[in-house]
Order: structure tokens, then C-alpha cells, then sequence
């Protein structure tokens, strides 16, 4: 083998070694996206996103029926409200839609006629509104697969709405497999920097007859080799639990920009790694600029519900593109933008891994 | 090869306005050993680090086996082992993983390095500790370790950064016996300590630099008859008069007399007819019941050239 490649190979397998030793590291890496996951998944359950204002106009049970099914529903925070209440919430925004369930509701769906509730929905957002056509019909899904004398109704529905019905949780999955890669890559890469420096290592790999591109090179292998480690098991457990199946060749795409995450991550790391030197705040920074990250990119909130000036601000946010790709490639099998996406994500890691070796390079020379 | 080893002229160097290491100039033959002594914050490591090509000096010249330390470091460094003063071990991971890394670094063949692994190993004593974490090695025991990777790619010239600071008294001896059996083979050392004992035990030749000037440079024993004062201890039946003081300290060769807890202490230079004076002197006015008489010590020597107080 060259000597350059050995140097590489083992400068990543020696920091991979000290990685897999510091299980504390490993939990710090993993907590903030795990945290926030089960954050999403307890207020998922509490509070809806959108506030939907429900009318209800007909007392019969399948109405009665419907509206518990809405008020319950994950996708949306249903309050209900006189129509004309309901009109002037919509009117001054305080909703999103008014879902209106009709006098004759009961009698039109022992009819088996077609669907009588009315939605109004407020265009002023697309985004807003795409996301409620999306998740206000899979709650009356819900509502149908529970009757077991209409089996046409819920055929018709189920098969409409597979292909893009996407659950909230399902759809925050992807804002947190980005703020793991983050934290990961930025993490796992600042702290292998850092500790040379901090534990004065460094000199066991400045002392050696290397070249400094073979310390830089071995260094990002192995941040981005631990981050892909973990992204494997998101993704591995997410296809085996049905969350994440991008269909077809989509898994080629939503895994380069998995691994263009990753690396640009890691160079990320390696940046505040060799400029700060210091395992806490290594930590510290890290994490934070992660969630800042992480929000710019629409966790938590889906960025479009964000304020403009923030919407603005996601723009010039890469994680934003990174996960605008793999909630396109993984859930609705589109390559809309993708190119943008992979040239924004392709522009950043290489940005960040050129800063982060130029960083390690002064560092040393220091 | 009749290059010298270590050559530096007019080495100086500058942290922003600080003046860690200032004209230096020495040389360090090829096979010898040499003591590079210092009290704390004399430029030491800073100088370990310029021959090492880890920092640049700020002005001067670095040749080291013959070749220009700023502009060809790496094939240098081949031919180097250092043991820094702060070890530079990973912790987490075992002394066998630590080596094994080394070796990596320094490209040695595959097939043998197992074997060198092994033999530097049992070298230093931790063939039965290779496996476990570095982290629960005591400090000997890391300065060991330290010495065995140093030498594992076979080098011809080796940095000891202060190899046994911290050590007891048993890994301090193994570490000496190691070096002075490294002189055998023909190697170079350049050890830098501030045990004397350890300087004039292991050393050559000694360099004495104090912030970051060169202050003194020979052999140990030139060191100790040029700089040191030898003292006598006399013990007398009454305490001494003050004439006799001042009559002691009259004559040639004294250059200090104190008394002492009843003790009469002289110091002398390195005259050997001073003592028989003193002696003469003394039984002429009292009676003498004991005399001792210490030979120089380094550490007179040091204290004598870098002065008493603190540093750091
Ligand atoms: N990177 C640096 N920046 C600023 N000052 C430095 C730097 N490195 C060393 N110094 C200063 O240079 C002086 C010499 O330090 P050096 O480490 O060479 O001393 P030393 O002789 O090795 O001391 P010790 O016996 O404590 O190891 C000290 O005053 C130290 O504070
Ligand atoms: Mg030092």
C-alpha cells in the first residue's frame, strides 16, 4: 500500500478506535435529534400544527362520528365554532381552513352519495394549503376505514391518497436525520480535532513524515464514516418500520445527499475543530449551530410557516436544501429541484471540507 | 556522515514580542549524547520543537543530519524519534494500538512491524499491559511506552523531551539504560531535563540555557570544576573568631566563608592547594574536631549560572 493511503486508512481507523471508546460522545451526538424526536411525537399527539376551525351543522351520529375523528386527528389543532365565528377567524387568519360538516351529512352518507363536507381553506399560503389538502382528507380516511358498511368509500379513498399521504411524524423524520447528520458530522469530526489538540496528540501526527493533506484526508474519513454509521441505522430502521421507502432508483439520489450531508458536516467539524481546540466548546458550538440548522430547515415547524425574514434567511441555509431533496426524493418520488438541492449541498461540503483543512493546516504551522 | 547531527547558528525565537530562544548556536555530534539543561520556561521544548520542524524559528539557521530543517522537514523526520514532554499518547487506546498507529505513520514494512511491536514491547517492560487502555497506565509507565514508540521505525537521532519527568526511581533507571545503551549503537541523543543528576549521568556534553540563552556548554565534569566551588565543612571545638573570618577569607582560592549552626563553611575554586591553607589557618587558632569536604555539584553549578529565583 502507499504510504499516503496507509497514513489515511489509519489516522481514520485510529480516530474511528478513540470514537467507538468515548461512549459519551456517541450519546451527545445522538441525543438532540432522539430529544426532539420524541418532542415531535408527544406534541403530535397534543397539539395539531394547523388551526383548523370545524363547523358541525348536523347532530346525527356519523357527524358526531366525524368530527371526533377531526378533533383527534394529529394533523391538525380543530377547534369548533359557530360558522359565523368560523368565517371571521378565517377572515383575520387566526385559522387556516373552516371545515364545515353539512345539515344533511348523515342522511347523504347513508346515501353512499359523494363527500359532502366543505373545506375552505385560506390560499394565502401554498405550502399552508397543500399541507392541509394533504392531511385533511388522510384524517377522513381515517374517518372512513372505521365504517364497515361502505367499503367502495374507503377503497376509492386509500387508493387516492397512498401515494402522498404523508404522516407528520413521517414527515419530521427527515428535519432529523438532518440534525443527527449535523450534529453527527460537526461533532464527531470538531471533537476528533479538538482532542489532538486538547490532549496534545498532535504531535505524534505532526512529528510523523506525513503529508498534512493525509492528516486533513484521514480526519474527514473518519467524521464522515462515523456520521454515515449512524445515518445507516436512521435509515435501516426507518425502512423497516415503513417511515422511509423512498420506491425505486429515488434511494440513489436521498443517499447522496445523505452523504454530501455528511461530509459537508464533517468539514464543518473539522473547521471549528482545529480554529477552537477545545473539547467543550467544540461541543457547545457544535451542537447549537446544529438546531439553529435544524430550525432553518424546518424542524419542528415546516420552514414555509416560518416568518418571511426567516424564510429568507432558510434560503442561504444548506440544510435547508439537504432536506428539501430527501423529503422530495424519499416521500413524494420527485426530483423537483433536486439538481438545485445537490448543487447547493455538493457547493457546501466542498466549501467546508477546503475551511476546515485549511484550519487544521494553520493550526499545525502555529 | 561526518555532518554533525544537530547544527544551529544564531537560532532565535519569537513569540509576538516574547524572546523564547535567543541566538542560539551549538552543535550535536553524531553518536553522542547530549544535555540540553534549563529551569522551567528556558526555551527547552521550544528548541526541541525548531530542530524537530514542528515550529519555524523566527531567525537563524536549523540543519539537521545535514539537511535544512525549513525546507526539507519530512524526509528529516523520518529519521527522528521524539518522545514530547507531553507524550502524545492516545489514551484510549491500548499501547499495541498506539505503536501499531506509529508504525503506520512512519511507513514501516508490514511484515516486520509486529515483531518490532513485540521487541520494543518487552524492551520496556509492557508485553503484559498491551492490550489495556493507556488511560490506566501509570506514568512511568506512559513515559515507557512513549520511549518504545520513538524507537520503533529505528531512528537514527532521538528527541527526549524530559523522557522521565515524573517517573520513580526504578522506570527513571530503565529509561537511562535504555538511552545509554542507545549511545552504543551509534546513535544521537539530545535529552533535555532539569534533573542534573540525570544530565551528568546520561550526557556527553551539557548545554546550559537559561531564557533562551546559552549560558554554558561542556562535559559534565568541566562543567563542575569550571563553575562549581568546592566547600569545605569544619567542625571546630568553639565558635571561630572574627579575625579568624576575616584572615580565612584573605586567602587565595576562598571565595566565601560562613558560619553555620557551629559549622565553618569555606568555599573554594578549583585551586588544590587551597584546602591545606584553610586547614593551616584554622588549626592555628582553634581546635578542629571534624572536616568534611564536599567535591562541586551541578546543581551549585546551575543555581550558580541561572540564579535563584523562581521561574515560569
Ligand atoms: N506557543 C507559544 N506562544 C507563546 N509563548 C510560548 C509558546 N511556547 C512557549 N512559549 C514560552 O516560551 C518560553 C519557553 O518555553 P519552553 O516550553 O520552551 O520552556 P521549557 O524550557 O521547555 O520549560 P519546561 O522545563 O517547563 O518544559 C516560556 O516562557 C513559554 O511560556
Ligand atoms: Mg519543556
Amino acid at each position: 500500500m502507499k504510504p499516503y493511503l496507509r497514513a489515511v486508512l489509519a489516522i481514520a481507523w485510529k480516530d474511528m478506535g478513540v470514537w467507538a471508546r468515548r461512549p459519551s460522545t456517541i450519546v451527545a451526538t445522538v441525543l438532540p435529534a432522539v430529544g426532539f424526536m420524541i418532542i415531535i411525537l408527544i406534541s403530535a399527539q397534543a397539539v395539531g400544527r394547523n388551526p383548523v376551525a370545524l363547523v358541525v351543522l348536523d347532530r346525527g351520529p356519523q357527524a358526531t362520528r366525524l368530527a371526533h375523528s377531526l378533533e383527534t386527528s394529529n394533523s391538525f389543532r380543530v377547534r369548533t365554532e359557530t360558522p359565523e365565528r368560523a368565517r371571521q377567524l378565517l377572515h383575520d387568519l387566526d385559522v387556516a381552513a373552516v371545515i364545515t360538516i353539512p345539515a344533511g351529512f348523515d342522511e347523504t352518507y347513508s346515501a353512499h352519495r359523494s363527500d359532502p363536507v366543505t373545506i375552505e381553506i385560506n390560499n394565502l399560503n401554498l405550502d399552508f394549503t397543500n399541507d392541509l389538502r394533504r392531511s385533511l382528507p388522510a384524517a377522513i380516511t381515517d374517518f372512513y376505514a372505521g365504517q364497515n358498511d361502505s367499503p367502495v368509500l374507503v377503497q376509492v379513498h386509500e387508493h387516492d391518497l397512498r401515494s402522498q399521504d404523508v404522516s407528520l411524524v413521517q414527515f419530521d423524520l427527515i428535519p432529523h436525520l438532518a440534525l443527527l447528520l449535523t450534529v453527527a458530522g460537526v461533532v464527531n469530526c470538531g471533537l476528533a480535532t479538538a482532542r489532538e489538540f486538547e490532549d496534545l496528540t498532535i504531535k505524534e501526527l505532526t512529528l510523523a513524515p506525513i503529508a498534512r493533506s493525509a492528516l486533513v484526508g484521514g480526519k474527514l474519513l473518519a467524521g464522515w464514516t462515523t456520521t454515515m454509521s449512524l445515518a445507516a441505522i436512521v435509515l435501516v430502521g426507518g425502512a423497516a418500520a415503513g417511515l422511509l421507502r423512498p420506491a425505486g432508483w429515488y434511494w440513489l439520489p436521498a443517499l447522496v445527499v445523505v452523504a454530501l450531508f455528511g461530509l459537508a458536516a464533517a468539514g464543518l467539524g473539522a473547521l471549528l475543530g482545529a480554529s477552537i481546540r477545545r473539547f467543550q466548546p467544540v461541543i457547545a458550538i457544535g451542537i447549537n449551530l446544529s438546531l439553529y440548522l435544524f430550525f432553518l430547515s424546518g424542524g419542528i415547524s415546516v420552514a414555509a410557516f416560518l416568518p418571511d425574514w426567516v424564510q429568507t434567511v432558510a434560503r442561504f441555509t444548506p440544510t435547508y436544501y439537504g432536506v428539501h431533496a430527501l423529503q422530495q426524493t424519499i416521500f413524494y418520488q420527485s426530483t423537483d429541484q433536486l439538481g438545485l438541492d445537490l448543487l447547493v449541498l455538493g457547493g457546501t461540503a466542498a466549501f467546508t471540507v477546503a475551511a476546515g483543512a485549511l484550519a487544521l493546516r494553520r493550526s499545525i504551522a502555529a | 556522515m561526518s555532518e554533525p547531527a544537530i547544527e544551529l547558528v544564531e537560532m532565535t525565537k519569537r513569540f509576538r514580542n516574547f524572546t523564547a530562544v535567543d541566538r542560539l548556536s551549538l552543535t550535536v555530534q553524531r553518536g553522542e549524547v547530549f544535555g540540553l539543561l534549563g529551569p522551567n520556561g528556558s526555551g527547552k521544548t521550544t528548541t526541541v520543537n525548531v530542530i524537530s520542524g514542528l515550529s519555524r524559528p523566527t531567525s537563524g539557521t536549523v540543519r539537521v543530519l545535514g539537511r535544512d530543517m525549513l525546507t526539507e522537514p519530512r524526509s528529516v523526520r523520518r529519521l527522528l524519534g521524539t518522545i514530547p514532554q507531553e507524550t502524545a499518547l492516545y489514551e484510549e487506546l491500548s499501547a499495541e494500538a498506539n505503536l501499531r498507529f506509529h508504525g503506520d505513520l512512519f511507513d514501516v514494512p508490514r511484515s516486520r512491524l509486529s515483531s518490532r511491536i513485540d521487541e520494543l514491547l518487552r524492551l520496556v517492560q509492557l508485553e503484559d499491559r498491551r492490550r489495556d487502555r493507556v488511560s490506566t497506565y501509570s506514568g512511568g509507565m506512559k513515559r515507557r511506552l512513549a520511549l518504545a514508540r520513538a524507537l520503533l521505525h529505528d531512528p537514527e537521532l532521538l528527541y527526549l523531551d524530559e523522557p522521565t519527568l515524573g517517573v520513580d526511581v526504578q522506570s527513571r533507571r530503565a529509561i537511562w539504560d535504555h538511552v545509554l545503551d542507545l549511545r552504543t549503537r551509534g546513535k544521537t541523543v539530545l535529552i533535555t531535563t532539569n534533573y542534573l543528576e540525570e544530565a551528568s549521568a546520561l550526557g556527553d556534553r551539557l548545554a546550559i540555557i537559561d531564557r533562551g540563552r546559552l549560558v554554558a556548554l561542556d562535559s559534565p565534569q568541566e562543567l563542575k570544576s569550571r563553575y562549581g566551588d568546592t566547600v569545605l565543612d569544619l567542625v571546630l571545638e568553639l565558635a571561630p573568631s572574627p579575625a579568624l573570618l576575616v584572615r580565612l577569607r584573605s586567602i587565595d582560592g576562598v571565595t566565601a566563608v560562613n558560619t553555620a549552626d557551629g559549622t565553618l563553611k569555606v568555599n573554594l575554586t578549583g585551586d588544590p592547594e587551597a584546602t591545606g591553607r584553610v586547614v593551616t589557618a584554622v588549626t592555628g587558632e582553634a581546635k578542629l574536631l571534624r572536616i568534611n569536604q564536599h567535591e562541586p555539584d551541578l546543581d551549585e553549578v546551575f543555581l550558580q549560572l541561572t540564579g535563584r529565583e523562581l521561574r515560569d
